[in-house]
């Protein structure tokens, strides 16, 4: 469902996508956490839900877990899913 | 002569590496389609059969240079007798069920060192007018062994590893029980693989009935009449699989707290469910054990009308088990998030990325970097490996 709040995280800052969404972010770095509410903005699904966080941005690569962080750079890319599918 | 005649003589490893199909009976080394030609110049296959003298369970110098063979008497290209063979040609019971027609005889200055040579060169005289007018007859099939004593996993002998001369580190996987749970999607692509690996065995769990939706993420292509029967998903992999592999057991029930025990004894459990709580069962189980758990999973959204995702494969080892952290334990419910898309391209690629993770570990596959986590971002198509071992 398409509605403005889906934007609301900060409208201003350092363009990010999550989860193929455009973003603004207007710390200098960004915690797993926050990724995660960035990409679903309202209420948490599931709180127990173990999320897996994935960014890219050129070269600069990897996966954050609960408790990390990194620099925010602008066109990082976030993809956040809860991997339990087989 | 020994059960293991061909692997311990170099001269017929050689051979079977080489594409012969071999058989040895007895003390008779048979080697079958061996295409010749006739009086009526037709291409027909036959087979040559030599006793083979041995030194123990290995073969020795060939102690004659005649040879038998099961046939016409082979010709040239015109249909005329190749002369050069002749030597006998009386049908001879050599033994039990092994009747031959002929014998040839040629006979280079120093004897045959060896059954590679001698076998090439009989070949080569006999096939080679066969070849000048079929250029697809040859005697190097890689067909493999009919009843191939050799192998005690397989229906029919790997010789993809033999001709790439890769036996001894395909050998690295055998003697390994392997249990993959859940056979729905990823789980079924696992089988597809680790089937053509000689495991000792390979134990399938999962309660549930291959449905439609099942068959459009699973190996090869199920017929209607395959769901029409609705069979057990673990009966109906079986029944394929066991055509290559021949100790496959199926286990049509899911893992609960009655039989989770069973896993304990495995060398390598792939976990490839969708529920949160037979996982965590598993995982606080097995913690304590010395099986190597490797957890596979996907999430898959749909934005703006493309398919955006991350394929993991999570891997425990008795050395490093907090990586099961990263491993969601979570009750699947339902909810605006909780999509289950899966597709088939992705639960083969999260198979392929688990089973190379499990040939990393036993040393198949070169590992510099013992990543212990791995995901493949889709939209990004990013591999990235995690908790390494430093």
């Amino acid at each position: 469902m398409a509605n403005s709040n889906e934007h609301i995280a900060q409208d201003h800052g350092t363009p990010i996508v999550v989860n193929g969404r455009p973003k603004k972010w207007a710390g200098e770095t960004i915690t797993f956490e926050q990724v995660v509410n960035l990409a679903f903005p309202h209420a948490p699904p599931n709180p127990n839900t173990v999320y897996t966080v994935t960014y890219k941005k050129g070269g600069d690569q990897g996966s954050l877990v609960a408790g990390g962080s990194i620099a925010v750079k602008p066109g990082t890319i976030f993809n956040v899913t809860a991997t339990d599918k087989s | 002569m020994s059960p293991r005649p061909i692997s311990r003589s170099p001269d017929l490893t050689r051979l079977r590496e080489e594409g012969y199909e071999l058989e040895v009976r007895d003390a008779f080394l048979i080697v079958r389609h061996v295409p010749y030609v006739n009086g009526s110049k037709e291409v027909k296959l036959g087979c040559l059969v030599t006793a083979l003298s041995q030194a123990g369970d290995q073969t020795a110098r060939p102690d004659t240079h005649v040879i038998n063979f099961i046939g016409e008497f082979p010709c040239n290209r015109d249909g005329s007798p190749i002369e050069q063979l002749r030597h006998q040609s009386s049908q001879q019971t050599l033994a039990p069920g092994l009747v031959v027609d002929h014998s040839f005889s040629n006979k280079p200055a120093q004897g045959y060192a060896d059954y590679y040579e001698k076998i090439t060169t009989y070949v080569r005289i006999i096939s080679s007018p066969a070849e000048a007018i079929d250029r697809s007859a040859t005697a190097r099939t890689f067909a493999g062994s009919p009843d191939d004593e050799e192998d005690p996993v397989f229906e029919y002998s790997d010789t993809n590893s033999s001709r790439a001369e890769i036996t001894a580190i395909s050998a690295k996987l055998r003697g390994l029980s392997i249990a993959i749970v859940g056979l729905g999607g990823t789980g079924a692509y696992v089988l597809d693989q680790v089937a053509k690996t000689p495991v000792r065995d390979i134990h399938l769990f999962d309660g549930d009935i291959l449905q439609n939706h099942n068959a459009f993420r699973s190996p090869g292509a199920a017929s209607r009449t395959d769901l029409q029967q609705r069979p057990f998903k673990t009966d109906y992999f079986k029944a394929i699989y066991s055509r290559m592999h021949k100790r496959i057991q199926s286990h049509p029930v899911f893992i609960d707290g009655n039989n989770v025990g069973e896993l304990s004894s495995m060398d390598f459990v792939f976990v490839c469910i969708d529920n949160g709580e037979p996982r965590k069962l598993i995982f606080d189980r097995l913690e304590t054990s010395t099986a190597t758990l490797i957890d596979v999973g996907m999430g898959v959204f749909a934005v703006e009308g493309k398919l955006h995702g991350i394929a993991r494969a999570t891997c425990s080892t008795p050395g490093m088990r907090h990586v099961a952290s990263k491993v969601p334990f979570s009750d699947g419910s339902a909810d605006e998030y909780n999509t289950n898309i899966q597709i088939a391209d992705l639960n083969t690629l999260n198979a392929v990325l688990a089973v190379i993770k499990w040939k990393k570990l036993c040393g198949f596959y070169a590992d510099l970097e013992g990543e212990h986590h791995i995901t493949y971002t889709l939209d990004v198509n990013m591999l990235v490996g995690d908790d390494r071992e430093t």
